[in-house]
């Protein structure tokens, strides 16, 4: 999980990247860049057209910087622009029946399977590679931001601009559509 | 069994997480006291977690490109200067004591620089305050063994220690690496700092992590 004083040391490098400060900006581009590539390569499977919206996500924290207001984590902001760019991709694109816009899905409901079934094995990679492929996105992104980055579900929900009892319940169905996949 | 997921449910990833309220907290601690099952479903979870962990920490990483064109774009303003300090000043004097006309063992220069650089560095304060560096007095979780350039500046290591808020604990050894402690045993941290200490060339020859 990401301290309280990782986002110390992160604001104080976007407090320095305001000023023009190009090693600031290096260094908080060696601390964000996979952290940003891989939450967009949840949104945008296409790792090509990832890196190219990951370009621009850093260059808008370059041009942006100073207007950071700190109203929440450096990185959740950092999300939040990737996000922006991200959902501007895919609305640009033609969709389809899969390719669903992020807002505007439902909550999937799954079989549930008791939780003795897991308690002893080991989760192996390619499995859990091949059960993330047959979730939608959003429920990818928030089994992404509640696990990995470790959001809370206050933090996710001003990410995604959706009400925090939302985001508790879109984290529980993306588990247990996760471990339906699984099992 | 029901869809409606059960508030404990709906807490338990973030319990995980650590990032519910204290109330939420004290919440779930007492059906985990309470109830298997709610200590089943936890360790469900933890499994779960564990897994994705596994699958995202060693998802790709972006080409280098991907940096190059970010700096392209943005352009090159200068780079705010380290203000001189007494490192600086020995660092100059030494390299200027062993300038290559005086020196023809370019090999032996680069040796004694550096132990110069040392010197000078050990006067310097801890990037976050935490003291003078002290080689005997080592609390660092992590160490990274750390092969300068022979051409770095002192300046340069200065602040490429800042950035990685790191110290020099030890060294030069015979093959000229200091060893450097850094405040951190995550290895997603440590992972970043090894990438910031090479992608500055012009400094770092070579950084890794020091076997135990």
């Amino acid at each position: 999980m990401r301290t309280t004083e990782d986002d110390a040391e992160d604001r104080a490098l976007l407090a320095r990247v305001g000023e023009g400060d190009r090693r600031a900006f290096d260094v908080l581009y060696t601390r964000h860049e996979r952290r940003v590539y891989r939450y967009l390569l949840t949104l945008i499977p296409d790792p090509h057209a990832a890196e190219d919206v990951l370009v621009d996500v850093m260059t808008i924290v370059w041009r942006d910087a100073a207007k950071f207001a700190g109203g929440s984590r450096a990185t959740t902001w950092m999300l939040g622009i990737a996000r922006h760019k991200a959902l501007d991709l895919r609305r640009s694109k033609a969709r389809t029946a899969r390719d669903t816009a992020l807002e505007d899905v439902e909550e999937p409901v799954s079989e549930q399977e008791g939780p003795q079934e897991f308690t002893h094995r080991t989760l192996e990679a390619a499995e859990v590679k091949r059960a993330l492929t047959q979730l939608s996105a959003e429920h990818r992104e928030v089994l992404q931001l509640a696990f990995f980055e470790e959001l809370g579900y206050e933090e996710i929900a001003s990410l995604l601009g959706i009400p925090e009892n939302t985001v508790k319940t879109r984290v529980y169905y993306a588990k247990r559509q996760l471990k339906a996949h699984l099992t | 069994m029901s869809d409606s997921p059960s508030r404990l449910s709906l807490l338990l990833p973030a319990y995980l997480s650590g990032t519910l309220s204290d109330a939420e907290r004290r919440f779930v601690e007492e059906q985990l006291a309470a109830s298997a099952e709610a200590r089943a479903e936890l360790e469900e979870l933890r499994l779960l977690k564990e897994g994705l962990r596994d699958h995202w920490d060693s998802g790709p990483a972006p080409s280098p490109s991907a940096r190059a064109r970010v700096m392209a774009a943005i352009g090159a303003p200068a780079r705010k200067e380290v203000k001189p300090g007494l490192g600086e000043r020995l660092g100059s004097a030494l390299s200027a004591l062993f300038a290559p006309k005086w020196v023809p063992a370019a090999a032996l220069a680069v040796i004694l620089v550096q132990l110069g650089l040392l010197v000078s560095l050990s006067t310097l304060r801890a990037p976050d305050g935490g003291g003078v560096i002290s080689r005997g007095l080592d609390d660092f979780p992590t160490h990274l063994v750390l092969v300068l350039t022979p051409n770095a500046k002192v300046s340069d290591v200065t602040a490429l220690l800042k950035d990685l808020r790191a110290e020099i604990v030890g060294g030069p050894d015979a093959d000229g690496a200091y060893v450097i402690g850094v405040r951190t045993d995550k290895p997603a941290l440590i992972n970043e700092k090894l990438t910031l200490a090479r992608s500055r060339s012009d400094v770092v020859a070579s950084i890794d992590v020091q076997k135990p």
